[in-house]
């Protein structure tokens, strides 16, 4: 088969590699049909996450088709179109039981601290092949997928595997009570959805900060939220508080991670001298954005073992932090709802879309933000 | 040091509380709220469980008192690079050598990589001047 492959930092190609095959009773096989890339892509992509091995095939928010079936696979049969979480996650060991899908134990040998198995991120998280391929691997069939409703697009659906229970996972970490100001940091996929969310949840006003004009634009028009630029702007906290009366916002969510813009100090050392994993600038503005009191909520992408964060300062304003990767499977019944609904259109986020062949185009364009660039996706098979 | 604003855009749109946009405000409406639920399996989750065996080898981070029910056979620690992660997954992960010396591996790996290809390069280069000259003195 076709399939990205890593070959070090920046350099990605498409290559031929072994058709995956069923390893495990319960496992499928998918032809992948829509594979998105990701901004945690990206942190792979500049070598940030320790153990990314060269061959690997990156990819964890995909659609596919059912080729071929474990013996102990229940649930699905060959043909079935599903869209896949970007855990992977037993169902069965004391995490998935209680609801923390993100945290299961049992399919990451790699380690006890950092997450889940998950698809085509590194062998921090297991080694497993992703999804920007034309087949890919899918372990425990009858717990992670879900099978798209027939009068479903692929692409409406796309985005249930990652970004967009992810934004609302954030918003939800922040319990946004109704009325509440709300400031997302990062204005990508999930910054947008996690906005959105906010609104669904209740928030009196929703607040976008991003660098880029296009994704403040696009926020603007796509969410309604109000838009700070920080590179306008001689001190985003001070803005921002400014904005929120003096006192700060109720809810701050860092939907960007390791690699936040806005300080040369944290970019000089997690990038430069990865003296820290990656720059924790977002981290930092949401403890000195949030109110006294106030909540702060992380789902950027961060890696092992440290990083700069001003824990002190959280500490002395009493603020709740919360964060993990996103327990998919639990927010895709509900978010489905949405989205038939039509309270959520994912696909407008859509800018970009590439045959296989041409995913290192993709990846640049992507990480360059050029030509109005949100969201990149891959068209395995080809129907561009 | 003033705060200087963006020109526009700051106010933009009143919050766009149209029908259905606030359906979540009731916090018991979330989904994952609590964040952890009262401990149930998965309805759809195996009843029986098989270990998978591993075709290739796989690292195992110390103080797991259990394998990995399911594992990747993709990309298994190989040459110089592999050594140094062998020796990575020797050390507990809350411990910055671990991550370091992963890290290190990651880049010894890509060096090692584009040094073998230059090296192919180079070697083919030398094989068609020997050639070549071997032909010019016939």
């Amino acid at each position: 088969m076709r399939a990205l492959a890593y070959f070090g930092p920046g350099k990605v190609k498409v290559v031929r590699k072994p058709d995956p095959r069923i390893e495990h009773p319960q496992d499928v096989v998918l032809r992948v049909t829509r594979a998105a890339i990701c901004g945690s892509d990206l942190h792979l992509l500049h070598g940030l996450v320790p153990d990314t091995r060269l061959g690997c095939t990156f990819g964890h928010e995909f659609t596919g088709v059912v080729e071929e079936l474990g013996r102990d696979v229940k649930t699905l049969r060959r043909g079935d179109r599903v869209v896949v979480p970007f855990n992977i996650s037993c169902g069965r060991c004391f995490f998935c039981e209680r609801g923390l899908f993100a945290n299961c134990e049992n399919t990451n040998p790699s380690s006890n601290d950092i997450a889940s198995g998950v698809f085509g991120y590194s062998h921090t998280t297991g080694g497993f092949e992703g999804g920007q391929a034309e087949y890919v691997r899918v372990p425990f069939a009858d717990v992670g997928p879900t099978r798209i409703p027939e009068d479903m697009e692929d692409e409406e659906v796309l985005f249930l595997g990652d970004i967009l229970p992810t934004g609302y996972q954030a918003a939800e970490m922040g319990e946004i009570q109704k009325g509440e100001t709300v400031v997302v940091f990062g204005s990508g996929p999930v910054g947008l959805f996690a906005q959105l969310s906010a609104w669904l949840m209740g928030a009196g006003r929703v607040i976008a900060v991003d660098r880029v004009p296009e994704r403040l634009r696009f926020a603007r028009e796509y969410n309604g939220v109000e838009t700070l630029n920080f590179d306008e702007v001689d001190d985003p906290v001070l803005a921002l508080r400014e904005m929120t009366g003096g006192r700060g916002a109720d809810v701050c969510i860092d939907a960007v991670g390791m690699e936040a813009e806005g300080s040369t100090l944290e970019r000089a050392l997690g990038l430069g001298a990865k003296l820290e994993a990656g720059a924790a600038t977002a981290i930092a503005w949401c403890i000195q954005t949030a109110r006294k009191g106030g909540n702060v909520s992380i789902v950027g992408v961060y890696g092992p073992p440290w990083n700069l964060v001003p824990i002190g300062t959280a500490m002395n304003k009493g603020l709740t932090l919360r964060m993990n990767q996103c327990n998919v499977k639990r927010y895709v019944p509900h978010l489905l709802k949405h989205i038939r609904e039509g309270r959520i259109d994912p696909r407008r986020i859509i800018t970009h879309r590439f045959p296989l062949e041409r995913a290192p185009e993709a990846y640049r364009l992507f990480e360059t933000r050029s030509e109005g660039c949100i969201k990149c996706v891959l068209l395995p098979q080809g129907e561009a | 040091m003033p705060i200087r604003y963006p020109p526009d855009g700051r106010r933009t749109h009143l919050p766009p509380h149209g029908p259905g946009r606030i359906d979540d405000v009731d916090p018991t409406a979330r989904p994952g709220v609590p964040m952890e639920h009262r401990p149930e399996p998965f309805p759809t989750a195996p009843e029986r469980v098989v270990v998978q065996r591993p075709r290739v080898e796989v690292l195992q981070i110390p103080g797991r008192k259990k394998p990995a029910w399911v594992v990747s056979n993709a990309q298994p620690p190989r040459g110089l690079a592999g050594r140094l992660r062998r020796r990575a997954f020797r050390i507990p992960e809350h411990h910055p050598r671990h991550w370091m010396l992963l890290l290190a591996a990651d880049r010894l790996e890509v060096r090692v990589s584009r040094a073998r290809r230059w090296l192919g390069l180079a070697a083919g280069v030398v094989a068609l001047w020997t050639i070549l000259r071997a032909l010019e003195e016939r």
